[in-house]
């Protein structure tokens, strides 16, 4: 049976500064900061990639090979500033067909439709979440 | 123009950065995101990858891509390689099918990213034209969504006349770089 935790490609854990930088940058651009259990999670590796699951760190990664740029938290939820599903979250991750959304009013993790934004699941912590989507 | 003209939003899609994506509408068919749970949605992209990985027509889009031979491999492998997703082209609330006819292989950053502005682009008009000033709870959906109209199980989008985000209608040196590189059968 496929498990996504098979091929999940992890990066360098992140440093305490470059925590506290990014939890910085998130409150300035009226975004939340990060959950502690999803910075144990940075703490381990600073992003992930699993086919078309990605988890976004503090920091971009450049692929050479494939000529692209893994974005990092903070420019990546810079784009859907002007979408006010965003106010009191952050999100955290997507895949080919949802978002991974940091609810800070109501301390959860949704998945939320990519083309609505309607909320579909919810999950108390970050481990549900991961072992929903099989890479735990 | 209405802003749910066909017109109007192939000039989107266009200004979005595809202007040749062929684009089709689809009907509603629940008010509630349908969503395919990883489960199911792991297993038909193992099956789907397979097919593609072993399909010539499939594998010339693949070195189109400048996909290198290791992503290849993963592929054959029925797993993605990073910045690649399989996406329903057709979306599963609006009459598409959780099935290999429906996918869709396309590079993640950017055309996916730009694919899903595309389309929540007009749920946010819709749900704005609807009086809805918060979106707090998500958009509504509207009756009828313009999504691409692609027959091809490989995103190409050189042969579709990318442009480069300058608009200035040349695709940038790097994609061409690793197109010619990719159709010379070299690695990166």
């Amino acid at each position: 049976m496929f498990r996504a935790k098979d091929c999940f490609k992890t990066f360098d854990p992140v440093s305490k500064e470059q925590l506290k930088l990014i939890q910085g940058a998130l409150k300035n651009n009226r975004l939340i900061p990060l959950p502690e259990d999803y910075c144990d999670f940075l703490n381990e590796s600073n992003g992930g990639i699993c086919g078309d699951i990605e988890f976004y760190g503090t920091a971009e990664h450049f692929f050479k090979k494939r000529f692209f740029t893994f974005p990092d938290i903070v420019n990546y939820n810079k784009r859907y500033l002007d979408d006010s599903f965003l106010f009191n979250r952050v999100i955290i991750g997507q895949d080919s067909q949802v978002f991974f959304i940091y609810d800070g009013q109501k301390k959860t993790y949704l998945i939320c439709d990519r083309i609505s934004f309607i909320p579909i699941k919810a999950f108390r912590i970050f481990e549900d979440l991961k072992k929903y989507l099989m890479i735990d | 123009m209405s802003t749910l003209s066909f017109a109007f939003w192939q000039n989107e899609m266009a200004r979005m950065g595809l202007p040749e994506m062929p684009l089709k509408d689809a009907q509603k068919t629940s008010e509630n995101p349908v969503f395919c749970e990883p489960s199911t949605y792991h297993t038909l992209v193992h099956a789907f990858l397979k097919k593609v990985g072993f399909d010539h027509k499939d594998m010339q889009d693949l070195w189109r891509i400048s996909l290198t031979r290791e992503g290849i491999i993963q592929i054959r492998e029925g797993k993605l390689p990073e910045n690649l997703d399989v996406i329903f082209k057709v979306p599963l609330d609006y009459g598409g099918e959780a099935n290999m006819e429906n996918m869709l292989l396309i590079q993640t950053h950017p055309f996916v990213d730009i694919l899903f502005k595309f389309m929540r682009e007009q749920c946010k008009r819709y749900h704005q034209s609807e009086g809805e000033k918060s979106a707090l709870y998500g958009y509504k959906k509207p009756p009828k969504l313009f999504v691409p109209d692609l027959n091809r199980r490989v995103f190409v989008p050189a042969m579709l006349g990318w442009t480069s985000p300058a608009g200035n209608g040349a695709t940038d040196r790097m994609t061409q770089a690793g197109i010619s590189i990719a159709s010379e059968g070299r690695d990166v």
